[in-house]
């Protein structure tokens, strides 16, 4: 049983009011976010991942595309190792080497002569005799200076008679310079 | 919890006043605002609707009730075979109020759940009322603001009222009839209530409203109409229900305040008279300073229920 209701039919359950729509709209701009990245997006990912991992299983071999990229990569992989070994060859070319003696001769001040050049890799040691220890000091630093070498260090010195003195330096060459001025 | 409970408004259009309660049903009342719009205010647009946006009455469920003397409440008894053709029997009555009366009615009935001792008839209540006047109220209420879930009848809301105090009152016992007085400013309802059912309601076209110059001779006027009809209403009654006990008359609306209405009413009718505010402490969930003479009806409305047990 019901309560007696004189409100006409066309008067109830009318259409929501404007502000009713206002706010369904505002909350449904709201969820969308939350339900787009919240659970369609992780949903649509897993999806295409199945779809991926069932492409795959009937052959159980890479696709044609991933071969080739891996051949692709093998070969630049090569090619690489090619360019390095010619780098390396053109390090140890003799027309690095002449530079290098150039350096060491230029270097030179008056009076200061070498006798002995030795190398081993990427270290040159270098023999010889200053009329003083001023002078060969000045050698030690223009060789530091030119920048040919990554590193300069006197190794020994052996003072003589009437102050000339007998020297061993030691020279680490700076590869790197090496490349940028070949390059 | 209160934010997810259905929440209702009863609005009692009168024609001094409208009364204003908002509620939460869940399942008990719970009154959250309750409030007295002076007429002149109604009338106008601007502070009302800022005052029925602030209290968000806007968004609730509203059950309007007025009073109307082109309400006509019927009771029609069915035979055995008629309970099916319900719609259509009404449908036949109205047409015949709308011939006789030249004015078209919005109605609606209910079927009362008791059927005839002796032949097995039920009864169906209808309600009618002028579709002019009750779609000038509906508009009105409508361009308030107010949110229309039902139009209600006043009469039955206070018998909903009635109800309720009868379940908490020993002293009123549900198995006897009470004569109904609404004091209304400008229409006084009689009526009289026994069990689900009222009988004969009669609308007086005199009110408060004449005792505003407030000598006795027009307390006199307003009164010999309403004890007129009352004497009329229980002599019918009794006659019709013999040995169904009416010891007890019940006053409300804003006449029972009228300077020496009360106690004239209760000189003259031979029954036990009471107003509403007698019996507020079997309402506790009704608020201290909620006058139950005034808010009677619109408390009815509150109770007003779409699929009533």
């Amino acid at each position: 049983m019901k309560d007696l209701n004189l409100l006409p039919r066309e008067y109830q359950g009318k259409p929501p009011a404007g502000h009713w729509f206002v706010l369904f709209l505002i909350l449904c701009l709201s969820v969308w976010p939350v339900v787009n990245y919240g659970f369609l997006n992780p949903l649509r990912t897993r999806s295409e991942k199945k779809q991926l991992v069932s492409a795959r299983a009937p052959t159980g071999q890479p696709s044609v595309l991933e071969k080739d990229c891996e051949a692709q990569q093998a070969k630049l992989e090569e090619w690489q190792d090619r360019v390095a070994a010619f780098r390396e060859m053109e390090e140890e070319a003799p027309q690095s080497w002449r530079d290098r003696c150039d350096v060491l001769m230029n270097s030179l001040p008056h009076g200061v002569s070498i006798q002995e050049i030795t190398c081993d890799g990427t270290t040159v040691v270098v023999s010889g005799s200053s009329p003083d220890d001023v002078l060969l000091a000045k050698y030690l630093r223009n060789l530091k200076d030119n920048g040919s070498f990554a590193e300069v260090r006197m190794e020994r010195i052996l003072y003589r008679d009437n102050r000339e003195v007998a020297f061993h330096l030691y020279g680490i060459l700076d590869f790197q310079k090496t490349k940028e001025e070949t390059s | 919890m209160l934010a997810f409970s259905r929440k209702v408004l009863a609005l009692d259009m009168g024609n001094h006043t409208y009364k204003i309660i908002a509620a939460v049903k869940d399942p008990d009342i719970r009154i959250l605002h309750y409030g007295i719009l002076p007429w002149e205010e109604t009338s106008g647009t601007g502070n009302l609707m800022q005052f029925i946006r602030k209290l968000q009455y806007h968004f609730m469920d509203t059950v309007l009730s007025f009073h109307h003397k082109s309400m006509v409440i019927r009771e029609i008894k069915l035979k055995g075979g008629e309970e099916s053709r319900i719609p259509e029997l009404v449908r036949e009555e109205m047409n015949r109020y709308q011939t006789d009366l030249n004015e078209k009615f919005d109605y609606d009935y209910l079927l009362l759940p008791e059927r005839d001792h002796q032949n097995g008839q039920r009864t169906a209540v209808t309600a009618a009322i002028s579709r002019s006047i009750n779609r000038e109220y509906i508009d009105r209420a409508i361009r308030l603001g107010f949110r229309l879930t039902a139009v209600d009848v006043q009469i039955h809301a206070f018998l909903r009222v009635l109800r309720c105090l009868m379940d908490r009152c020993r002293e009123l016992p549900s198995h006897s009839a009470y004569l109904m007085l609404d004091l209304g400013y400008d229409n006084t309802t009689v009526a009289i209530f026994y069990r689900e059912r009222i009988f004969a309601p009669r609308v007086i076209p005199v009110g408060c409203r004449c005792l505003e110059g407030g000598s006795a001779d027009l307390t006199e006027g307003y009164l010999i109409p309403i004890l007129r009809s009352c004497s009329s209403l229980m002599d019918t009654f009794t006659y019709s229900h013999a040995g169904i006990p009416l010891q007890q008359a019940i006053a409300y609306g804003g006449g029972v305040y009228a300077r020496g209405v009360c106690p004239a009413l209760q000189d003259q009718i031979s029954i036990e008279f009471s107003d509403m505010n007698e019996f507020r402490d079997y309402f506790p969930e009704v608020p201290s300073g909620m006058d139950l003479n005034l808010y009677g009806n619109c408390l009815g409305s509150v109770l007003w229920k779409e699929n009533a047990e």
